[in-house]
């Protein structure tokens, strides 16, 4: 029997999330037992995911309360985490999985396998030296190269989980719901289908302002949608604030949509109950994909789109320029939802300011085609382009690199766009080999002088200097940064040694980027355009 | 920071509490002539008072009223909140322990074990308390008895200003494991301030299970005072 904790310290979404790896954790390892801890704040979902034994919680709340008011004595919060974290203490674990990407988890897990040798980390954890330490490449990229990504994410933070802990196949987990719940919803749906009719959920908010669509659009597009001859459900959480937002949208169409208010477990059988769900939240999307409901993501705002986005083949993500959602039109949100429902069989037609994806799987990861819309090319180029490059860096596995490329050639619109960026993405990578090698030099003239070791400081310095964005000629870079920082401290000409070896590794994943790029280059040619 | 020492001060009333009876024959306590409940009618009188707060109530199950009188007050919240919510709990914070004595003797209402009266000798025995800091820290909506809180402006000014102590060895006093309490104090003078402490940390020690435990703490906590 293998014993597992599961560490999750982050919001909703991200916990619905971490259910589908849960699950495909108890998958792989049928007998084991799998606990979570995750925040008391956020626990609400945690009862959603199946085959949970225990779930432990910290109170971030009270803990906050207790520490910042000046009406309290800090001894309490500290009594409050200690006896809250007692109970990890007290059972023996196999296995701790740190699911969380911060120093507040990676010191947990350390705390914890102080009280116990045999237990195993994966994930990040802090070491005697209080160095964060990833437990193999891919906690690596979840830990320190995903969040240099910014907005073109090259994978969805669900997949990088799923290479850091080996589980070859996710496939779709649902989550739970109440019996009572899904009998009245699919009894309640079934009744609005007759005659070939969609029930077409609309999230009408969502918790984060610059991410929500607008009473005004909302409105619009369930008029629309019922126009088309689907009925449109509105769905509202059960509070004061969300219903005044649903009957500003009811007061502006003649229409009147199903408005359906319901907590997190109701929400589970109403999105799994759908044909098709548009939200702008990312919580309810995630609920969309644990159930393989399709639907259309519009992501907005502060979203950071790709590590996050739906992973479901059969849905589209929406994007508009600038994150702005007075880009994106009624219309089309209308196109995708048909595009949708026609299983991607009719044509997407957008308007110029908004950009459609959707997800493809490629080696068990999940990557994003641009399927309509306007978009950058070169952020198409290079996000596809660091995917095949971090598979290949991580796994030594290039069978992929072609299906990359053909994404990121479908994304070309003209011959010029992507010699140019191939060419540009050359010179980028030269100049980064020109600094490995500045660096190699000034490693080796240091090991013979010692007081030569400010000139190998700089070259190191002019190194990391290339890693402000996640780019292909630097991605190599981010890789190598990662793994110096965590070097131990070890004597001179141990250090030397080990930088060195890292070094080599360096230059040889940039000839990877080189070669890629070459060989993309060739595909390019022979594609015919 | 050092400790406001007349926090620690003994609360000591010393105005006798008389006791009236009402128009409606229930008993009304009297301090320096002011009567803290109507000497008409006390419970018609409170379910004015609390009316008000029946909009706040609805979204509210924790309650802290400051100041006990003979509880007309406290008897037609329990009323009210029985009413809008399934769980609640209710903290009456008295600071004459002779009040409470008194409100024992007479009994004109009996509270339901969801509320809970406390008094203390001082305004940092209130905050010793674990289990009303932890009350406080649910952000309870808060219901001043006017009457009573205007006779002990002073007090409940103070305890609502209240300052604990940050230094280390008032912090790790509410400790209980020994060896987190012994880390702690290794980390500075008794007097230091808990957040520079900790952030100070034992440079160029390995990390062991405290460490970890220490900064697990600050991570959750940041941004401290």
């Amino acid at each position: 029997m293998n014993r597992i904790l599961i560490v999750h310290l982050k919001r909703f979404g991200d916990l619905i999330s971490a259910g589908q790896t849960i699950s495909a954790i108890k998958a792989k390892h049928p007998h084991s037992e799998v606990s979570l801890l995750c925040f008391e704040e956020f626990s609400s979902v945690a009862r959603l995911i199946p085959g949970l034994k225990k779930t432990y919680t910290i109170s971030r709340n009270t803990l906050l309360t207790l520490s910042n008011g000046k009406l309290y004595n800090t001894g309490f919060a500290l009594e409050e985490l200690r006896l809250r974290l007692m109970p990890l203490i007290e059972s023996p674990w196999d296995k701790i999985v740190n699911l969380t990407n911060d120093l507040a988890s990676a010191h947990l897990c350390s705390w914890i396998s102080c009280h116990d040798l045999n237990v195993s980390i994966e994930g990040v954890c802090v070491d005697e030296y209080g160095l964060a330490v990833s437990s193999n490449s891919w906690a690596s990229v979840f830990n320190d190269v995903l969040p240099q990504a910014g907005l073109n994410s090259p994978f969805n933070f669900r997949d990088v989980w799923a290479k850091m802990l080996d589980l070859s196949d996710q496939g779709i987990a649902p989550l739970l719901t109440n019996p009572r719940n899904e009998e009245t919803v699919n009894r309640n749906f079934q009744s609005l289908r007759r005659g070939g009719i969609k029930v077409i959920g609309i999230q009408a908010t969502c918790p984060i302002e610059d991410k929500g669509l607008g009473a005004e659009l909302v409105a619009r597009l369930a008029e629309e949608i019922s126009t088309d001859g689907h009925r449109p459900v509105l769905l509202i959480a059960p509070n004061e604030s969300e219903r005044e937002f649903a009957s500003q949208i009811l007061e502006q169409i003649e229409y009147q949509p199903i408005v359906v208010e319901s907590d997190f477990t109701a929400l589970s059988s109403v999105v799994r109950n759908l044909d098709l769900l548009i939200t702008p939240d990312t919580v309810t999307k995630h609920f969309a994909d644990a159930h393989g409901t399709a639907c259309v993501e519009i992501s907005l705002g502060s979203s950071p789109v790709f590590k996050q986005a739906t992973m479901n083949p059969k849905s589209v993500l929406l994007s508009a320029k600038d994150r702005d959602f007075s880009q994106v039109s009624v219309d089309d949100i209308l196109s995708a939802v048909t595009f949708c429902l026609n299983n991607g069989k009719t044509g997407l037609e957008l308007a110029q300011q908004a950009t459609a994806y959707r997800p493809v799987k490629i080696a068990d990861t999940t990557a994003y085609q641009v399927i309509g819309g306007s978009y950058n090319q070169d952020d198409e180029f290079n996000r596809h382009a660091t995917s095949a490059l971090i598979l290949k860096m991580n796994q030594n596995d290039d069978e992929f690199v072609n299906d990359y490329a053909l994404l990121a050639i479908k994304a070309a619109t003209s011959a010029k766009s992507f010699t140019n960026w191939i060419e540009q993405t050359k010179e980028q990578s030269a100049l980064t080999m020109k600094d490995v090698l500045h660096a190699i030099r000034a490693l080796l003239q240091m090991s013979e002088n010692p007081r030569k070791s400010a000139e190998f400081i700089e070259s190191l310095d002019r190194l990391f200097a290339n890693t402000e964005y996640l780019l292909p000629a630097n991605v190599a870079v981010h890789f190598f940064k990662s793994k110096v920082e965590c070097l131990p401290p070890s004597s001179f000409q141990q250090n030397t040694k080990s930088i060195e070896e890292l070094l080599f590794k360096l230059k040889s994943d940039l000839q990877h980027t080189m070669n890629l790029l070459s060989q993309w280059h060739t595909l390019w040619t022979e594609s015919k355009f | 920071m050092a400790i406001d020492k007349t926090i620690c001060t003994p609360l000591n009333f010393l105005s006798p509490i008389e006791v009236k009876l009402s128009k409606a024959n229930t008993p009304v306590p009297v301090v320096d002539g002011i009567h803290l409940h109507s000497i008409y009618n006390p419970s018609k009188e409170a379910v004015g008072l609390i009316g008000k707060y029946e909009e706040s109530l609805k979204n509210q199950n924790k309650i802290l009223v400051l100041g006990l009188g003979f509880g007309y007050h406290v008897w037609q919240l329990e009323s009210l909140l029985g009413r809008l919510q399934k769980n609640w709990e209710i903290v009456v914070i008295e600071p004459d322990i002779r009040m409470h004595e008194a409100f024992n003797k007479h009994a004109p209402v009996e509270f339901s074990n969801r509320t809970r009266i406390v008094s203390a000798n001082s305004i940092s025995e209130f905050y010793d308390d674990i289990n009303l800091v932890k009350f406080m820290a649910a952000k309870p909506l808060l219901v001043p008895h006017a009457a009573s809180f205007n006779l002990r402006e002073d007090f409940f000014k103070s305890f609502m200003s209240f300052n604990a102590s940050n230094e280390l060895s008032d912090v790790v006093s509410k400790v209980h494991d020994v060896n987190l309490r012994n880390y702690l104090l290794s980390l500075g003078e008794p007097t230091d301030d808990f957040n520079l402490a900790i952030a100070k940390g034992k440079p160029g020690v390995k990390l062991a299970h405290q460490d970890h435990f220490i900064n697990l703490f600050k991570e959750l906590t940041s941004g401290a005072r």
